[in-house]
């Protein structure tokens, strides 16, 4: 009976900083792997001056892995006016930004469901709420110059 | 006599253990959690704040087939639009469209669409490229 207590108190203990051990660990992962993809093929696009069809279905196969997101394309031109000429969305793909001017390249994805380890940060280990709206999603997001 | 003096040590052990647990590893992981859930969150937001609430998003198939199964029942007041090519589909009341398709046979998985929110029109279109 000595041992139920003892167990009743460890085990839900054991169990949060368990869960939330693999789960934190388990963003952190997917967060750089995301950031890491989003990045390379950024630089892709900087370098060639184009984004290409296949390259961009090549970064969404890769990134389709960590679940449904949505990729948001820009590229910007600074051609002396206060604001920069921006083109986004499937415009720009495919288009020869390096002959049309353009100087820089951002692309943008975000995940569409929120990360198991959002639940983990708005309860302690014990079971209280923290007050938190907790709604932490991957993402990546890079800018390169059309060099 | 022993009996009880053991018990009393086992129970000042025991809340000894718990006063340690409570200052030395609940209430810092407690307030590193917070700091953690805040910096991450902030990171979250700066990125969907750079994307604006009606910026064409690139999205696949699919996404139309779990948007039409999240919005189209008897209440939803939102069109769901998928443009392929010359046609159009329109998906509100269920999850079949306006011309009895399926969407699960008007959505290709294997494709890539542009999401345009438009909150003016009450409509969400997915545009085939």
């Amino acid at each position: 009976m000595q041992n139920f207590w003892a167990v009743l108190v460890v085990l839900p203990i054991f169990t949060w900083y368990s869960m939330f051990s693999v789960l934190d660990r388990n963003y952190t992962i997917a967060q750089q792997a995301v950031e890491n993809i989003v990045y390379e093929y950024t630089q892709i696009a900087g370098k060639k001056g184009i984004l290409y069809k296949s390259i961009l279905e090549e970064m969404d196969s890769r990134l389709s892995k960590y679940g449904p997101h949505e990729i948001y394309l820009t590229a910007e031109k600074f051609d002396g006016s206060a604001l920069p000429v921006k083109t986004e969305g499937w415009d720009i793909v495919d288009m020869d930004l390096r002959e049309r001017g353009y100087d820089l390249v951002n692309i943008s994805v975000i995940y569409n469901k929120r990360h198991p380890v959002s639940v983990m940060y708005e309860f302690s280990v014990f079971g209280a709420t923290t007050g938190r709206n907790i709604d932490i999603t991957l993402f990546g997001n890079a800018s390169s110059y059309i060099r | 006599m022993d009996s009880f003096w053991s018990k009393l040590l086992i129970l000042g052990i025991v809340a000894a253990i718990g006063v340690f647990f409570i200052g030395n590893v609940y209430a810092p992981q407690k307030s590193a959690q917070e700091a953690m859930a805040d910096s991450t969150q902030q990171s979250v937001n700066a990125v969907k704040m750079g994307v604006e609430e009606n910026a064409p998003m690139i999205v696949k198939g699919d996404a139309i087939i779990s948007t039409v199964n999240q919005y189209c029942s008897g209440t939803n007041t939102v069109d769901i639009v998928v443009v392929k090519a010359s046609n159009t589909y329109t998906f509100r009341a269920s999850t079949l469209a306006d011309g009895g398709q399926s969407v699960t046979s008007v959505a290709d998985i294997k494709k890539h669409y542009v999401k345009y929110i438009k909150k003016d029109a009450g409509e969400i279109r997915f545009v085939e490229q």
